[in-house]
């Protein structure tokens, strides 16, 4: 069942047709979540009120972005709203405990626990909207018109956005880890 | 190109989305400058590091069969019914054009019927003298006088000789009086 197809038959109340958008996108939509709230179960949560919302409202969906997109967005509704209420993130210590161990790609040869542990606390320390640019342009791998778009922000917002929420990341963590470095840092101040 | 040129670009150059020219000009400028060539380099280790990251420390995450289970149930539960609230809200959302136009024509009806049905100002003069010297009549009024006069008949006899001679006459009686507020009768 392609894209078409799909919303057809959700926008015909098809019980299956839902089953088949969570199985496509449940899990993705979950680990997006988590990565913006920082709380599994409030991931959770928020992942259901995505779907639920998405069943009401998928009378107005147009087709003018990917299923995943027009997802996506109503999820980075419900977890601005879910911010709104804790107003900070906090990663919870079952996050702690599914640190990866990082092989190969570790840069500097860091301690991979760590170098993991160190970007997701940075990731952690940043505000909503610095956070929201860096998920979505490094983990969605969204180019900067599509978070443009996504956010309903211009370019310029997102360049500029993307450029403190580096900073600030680069800021928090360790010495080794920090690609730019001292001079690296200079010339992102600079850009 | 210079420095800050390009690292405005930054992102542009490594996502691969600046114009044909902009990208050529970008290469000309990596190509002469050493310290952009390591800014675009760390950029990408940056990227490539922080998506590992990302990706690998959330790739356990699975949707919670919970939550599956209460999304479906969800989707094959009906709609409820809408409230007296929310179907007076639909009704009014629905048809709020076309009860403001009904609205509308209704006032205009009504000003233009009330405008041709009213007196003439030459008539409105007499209207007024004579409603004038109506209420004035009323207010001098009694309340309601009565005059009722009727005949009453008269049998009378009287001797002539060894005869007795009857006379059959009428006599007229009058009577009046005042029909007070409440129905009580005043006679006069």
């Amino acid at each position: 069942m392609n894209e078409d197809q799909l919303v057809t038959r959700l926008k015909g109340k098809h019980p299956e047709a839902v089953q088949e958008l969570v199985s496509a996108y449940g899990d993705r939509l979950l680990r997006s979540a988590f990565l913006l709230c920082g709380n599994e179960a409030e991931a959770q949560d928020i992942v259901q009120d995505t779907f639920l919302q998405a069943m009401r409202s998928v009378h107005r969906f147009r087709g003018q972005s990917t299923i995943y997109t027009w997802l996506h967005a109503i999820l980075l509704n419900l977890t601005r709203h879910y911010h709104r209420k804790h107003q900070r993130m906090v990663y919870d210590d079952t996050a702690a405990e599914r640190e990866i161990v990082l092989t190969d790609e570790n840069p500097a040869g860091l301690d991979a626990g760590a170098a993991s542990s160190a970007l997701r606390e940075a990731l952690g320390q940043l505000s909503d909207a610095h956070r929201e640019v860096i998920i979505l342009r490094y983990y969605e791998d969204m180019k900067l018109h599509e978070i443009a778009s996504h956010l309903g922000i211009s370019k310029g917002t997102v360049k500029s956005r993307l450029h403190h929420a580096i900073g600030q990341m680069q800021k928090f963590l360790p010495g080794e880890m920090n690609l730019f470095g001292a001079a690296g840092t200079n010339l992102i101040e600079k850009r | 190109m210079n420095c800050g040129q390009f690292q405005k670009r930054l992102h542009e150059y490594v996502e691969g989305t600046l114009s044909t020219g902009a990208r050529a000009e970008a290469e000309r400028h990596l190509a002469n400058c050493d310290a952009c060539r390591q800014v675009v380099r760390k950029e990408q280790k940056f990227a490539q590091l922080l998506a590992g990251s990302l990706r690998r420390g959330t790739e356990t995450l699975k949707l919670s069969p919970e939550i599956r289970q209460n999304i479906l149930m969800a989707a094959l539960r009906k709609p409820a019914p809408p409230t007296l609230g929310e179907t007076i809200i639909g009704l009014w959302r629905r048809f709020a054009w076309q009860a403001a136009g009904a609205v509308c024509v209704l006032v205009v009806a009504g000003l233009l019927i009330s405008h041709f049905s009213r007196p003439r100002i030459s008539e409105m003069g007499t209207v007024r003298s004579n409603d004038h010297s109506r209420h004035a009549a009323l207010a001098q009024r009694p309340v309601v006088s009565i005059q009722i006069a009727y005949r009453v008949p008269a049998l009378k006899f009287r001797r002539e000789g060894n005869l007795v001679v009857d006379t059959l006459a009428y006599e007229t009686v009058v009577a009046s009086g005042t029909l007070c507020p409440g129905g009580q009768v005043r006679e006069q």
